[in-house]
């Protein structure tokens, strides 16, 4: 199902860009991505990922976005204290409403994600994909011209079992970007 | 003669003379002997003997080593293993404990202590035989002498012909002089030396023997080391033909008083035999004969001269397909007495071979009908001992058993006999005496008899055969049973024996497969750490048999190996019993580890988990001399997989990727660097 809906909505997505070009975005992002299960935070903690979205205006005060980046992180199991390394791309797709045209502009989203992961250890290796959700707050100060300063805060949700335990790949994420609006 | 001027001098010749009758010889003339200006060097120290051959005894518990580590020479008394006699042991200063002789007022003549086994020693394998010997002050008799005898008979030259060479220390009772002599009979050949010697004071009496060549014997007399006579033999071929040997040679300790007045006593110690070429007692496991070489083999029988023979089958006549050569044994007419042809090789070194090493002795046996005696002597296979049981039987026990054919006025007869006599009470008597089943058998028909000797708890027990079929069974009791451990003494023959009534005719018997098994002592012992199967202890086994032992480790401990007559760590093992065998089993170290404990831990990433049991142990101190490593094992069933080799200073294995739920086994070994491992110590893990 989810699959689907991410399918659908990213063939909206290319719909939309090929439509109109209309008030498109694009922003490089640098975040900090803070996993919200115990395990993820023992075994590796929070960490910096970077990245890079872009939206554009559906209609009035709603855009789509779509966004990804890279969280890559080093930590040790947790009995023998070996090295285990993880590697986490989200990709997301979603919708967001935005209050205003203003220099500020403020916005809250929903949308699907598709969690591609790999971790490699001496217990083993997995590496797959699994879909998830994120719900995110966002904020576009323009600066001067097209450029903007992008403010972005989420949370997301996947939980994945490649190996006989489950865990959740979500967590809060915090950034700060650069954005250019045609 | 020397003659050193002194009494002595005279009274030597008196004593010799009086040594030389005793012997049998009918005519002595005193000479001088030639011989003596050709004495050796007196550097010569005679020979060097291996020490096991010594038949030694200190009265201090040294000598008479045996197969298993055990001496006959008993401390403080005197081992009736190792003599045939009687005679205190006394402590006096510097010597511990020697033997005392002593005769006392009234009493003369001998007072003599045997070697025990007359019989196996032959002259040609005497080297030496000496003892240290002091004659105290304080003896009242005034004619008296102590000191050694090597002697024996020869049947096969005149009736209570001998021989004898002795080295002696006689005194007056105020002075003392050593003397020596030698002879041999036919040719009446007797010398004599004598040197002073002093009361008070020990001498080292010694008497050597070298075989020159096949007819010649050299005996040397030492005294302190020294050489001082010599005499070189002839019809030295006579004397060591053990054919000839009708009795002896004997090895005697003897204090001989000339008269019955005043008292004589002799202090003796450290007597010491030496033979050569001795017939070791583990060199034969059984004994046959079928008489097929057609003579009677010189190695194999001896004794009384002319009893025996080897005959063809045309002699007899009866079942030659079966029987060929057999031995022919004739009790002549009009004798009365034992004739005797004995199995040489049965006896030890020390002439005893206790009884529960003879495990079965059996023959063919059959009675001529030309026999016309009108009393037939028993006839047969004959043991006979004579053992010393303990002090509440005062004298020597004389044992006796056999199993025989008898007849007379037509009859044949087999029976068997059992019995014992003490000697020491007249007249003799037997406790236990028993010819209950006698079977009729037919004249010129072999038979074969058997005797079986097995244990009932401590006891011999002993089975009768006839044919293969039970004749009777007895287990004598009471001091009627020797026990495992008393020897069989003087002879184990083909022995024919009538008294009280002579034979009006000639009893004629055949024998053929004389056959003799012995037993052979096996002593298993076990380290510290574990046992053995059969259990640690003394075992008889018949000769030849294969004997299977096995190790079993304690809890905790791990069998080594083999020592002993068993070497390697194979387990079990096998010992074949062909001579007195003795094997211990060395258990550890390696010891294994100490205070092993195991914990299953969940070890996990993120996304992946694994399961570790977790093994712990402890280093066993007992292998801290040791070179170690470890090696753990996972143990399923009766398999064992090797997981990881480990060194000394580890102590934990991680078992990862196990199985959640489960049950694992582990045994961890402490390894030698001999790559021996210890005993595992387990570990489980639910």
């Amino acid at each position: 199902m989810k699959k689907r809906l991410f399918s659908v909505a990213l063939l909206f997505f290319l719909g939309c860009v090929s439509y109109a070009g209309n008030n498109f975005r694009v922003a490089a992002m640098a975040s900090y991505f803070q996993p919200s299960e115990r395990t993820f935070k023992s075994i590796y903690g929070g960490g910096v990922a970077f990245g890079g979205e872009v939206s554009l205006r559906l209609w009035k005060w709603m855009r789509i976005w779509a966004n990804g980046d890279a969280y890559n992180k080093q930590g040790q199991t947790t009995l023998t204290a070996e090295k285990t390394r993880i590697n986490i791309i989200p990709l997301g797709l979603g919708l967001m409403f935005e209050l205003g045209d203003s220099r500020i502009r403020p916005s809250a989203g929903f949308g699907f994600g598709y969690f591609r992961y790999r971790e490699t250890n001496p217990i083993g290796k997995v590496e797959k994909g699994e879909f998830g959700y994120i719900a995110r707050l966002a904020c576009d100060i323009k600066i001067s011209g097209p450029f903007f300063f992008a403010v972005r805060s989420s949370y997301s949700f996947c939980k994945v079992n490649p190996a006989g335990v489950e865990a959740n790949l979500g967590g809060l994420k915090g950034g700060v970007g650069l954005g250019w609006e045609f | 003669m020397k003659n050193n001027g002194t009494p002595f001098g005279i009274w030597y010749l008196f004593l010799s003379l009086s040594i030389a009758s005793a012997i049998g010889a009918p005519t002595l003339r005193a000479e001088k002997d030639n011989t003596a200006k050709n004495l050796p060097e007196e550097r010569r120290s005679g020979f060097f003997a291996n020490p096991e051959e010594l038949l030694y005894d200190d009265f201090d518990g040294h000598g008479g080593k045996q197969d298993d580590g055990t001496y006959l020479a008993k401390s403080g008394r005197l081992s009736t293993d190792m003599w045939y006699g009687y005679a205190d042991v006394v402590q006096v200063e510097g010597h511990r404990n020697v033997l005392k002789l002593k005769m006392a007022e009234g009493q003369m003549d001998l007072n003599e202590l045997t070697l025990v086994n007359p019989h196996v020693i032959d002259v040609s394998e005497f080297r030496s035989f000496s003892a240290d010997v002091m004659i105290p002050s304080g003896s009242s008799s005034k004619n008296f002498w102590v000191g050694l005898d090597y002697e024996g008979g020869i049947h096969t030259q005149e009736e209570d012909g001998g021989w004898e060479v002795w080295i002696h220390m006689g005194s007056d009772g105020r002075n003392a002089g050593i003397g020596c002599g030698w002879a041999y009979h036919p040719t009446n050949t007797f010398k004599s030396y004598n040197l002073p010697a002093s009361i008070n004071t020990w001498y080292n009496l010694r008497i050597d023997i070298a075989i020159i060549d096949k007819t010649k014997i050299r005996t040397d007399f030492l005294v302190d080391g020294r050489i001082r006579f010599s005499v070189t033999s002839y019809k030295a071929k006579t004397l060591t033909n053990p054919l000839s040997m009708a009795w002896g040679p004997r090895r005697c300790i003897r204090l001989w008083k000339e008269t019955n007045q005043g008292e004589a006593t002799a202090l003796v110690d450290n007597v010491k035999a030496v033979y050569h070429q001795r017939v070791a007692p583990a060199s034969f496991s059984v004994l046959y004969d079928d008489f097929e070489a057609g003579t009677l083999s010189p190695g194999l029988w001896g004794g009384d001269a002319g009893f025996v023979s080897v005959v063809p089958p045309e002699e007899y006549k009866v079942d030659a397909s079966h029987h060929g050569h057999v031995m022919k044994a004739v009790h002549p007419k009009g004798l009365l007495g034992t004739l005797r042809a004995e199995l040489l090789q049965i006896a030890t070194m020390y002439g005893r071979i206790p009884w529960g090493k003879v495990k079965s002795i059996c023959f063919d046996f059959l009675i001529s009908s030309k026999s016309d005696a009108d009393v037939f002597p028993h006839i047969g296979l004959d043991i006979h001992g004579i053992s010393q049981l303990n002090s509440s039987v005062p004298d020597g026990v004389s044992w006796h058993t056999d199993i025989e054919g008898r007849g007379g006025g037509g009859k044949a007869l087999i029976g068997a006999v059992l019995k014992d006599n003490q000697s020491g009470v007249t007249p003799s008597y037997y406790t236990y005496s028993r010819w209950p089943e006698i079977k009729k058998i037919d004249f010129d028909t072999w038979n074969n008899l058997r005797m079986d000797i097995i244990f009932v708890g401590n006891k011999l027990h002993f089975d009768f055969f006839v044919n293969n079929i039970p004749l009777f069974s007895e287990t004598p009791q009471d001091h009627g049973n020797p026990g495992p451990d008393l020897a069989i003494g003087s002879w184990f023959a083909i022995q024919s024996q009538l008294l009280g009534q002579a034979p009006s005719g000639d009893t004629i018997v055949y024998i053929d497969n004389v056959r003799w098994v012995r037993t052979y002592g096996l002593t298993i012992q076990a380290g510290k750490g574990g046992t053995t199967k059969p259990a640690p202890g003394n075992y008889l086994f018949e000769a030849s048999r294969k004997v299977s032992i096995q190790a079993v480790a304690d809890p905790n401990h791990r069998f080594v190996g083999w020592s002993g007559d068993l070497s390697g760590h194979r387990n079990p093992a096998e010992i074949i019993m062909d001579s007195v065998k003795s094997v211990f089993a060395n258990f550890g170290p390696p010891y294994p580890p100490l205070n092993p404990s195991g914990q299953r831990y969940l070890n996990q990433s993120l996304l992946q988990v694994e399961y570790i049991n977790l093994l712990k142990w402890e280093a066993n101190p007992e292998n801290q001399n040791i070179s170690m490593k470890y090696r753990i094992y996972q143990i399923a069933g009766s398999t064992k997989v090797l997981l990881t080799e480990l060194d000394s200073k580890t102590f934990e294995y991680w078992h990862r990727k196990v199985q959640k739920d489960i049950q694992y086994k582990y045994g961890i070994v402490a390894v030698s660097d001999g790559d021996k491992e210890s005993m595992p110590a387990y570990i489980t893990i639910q």
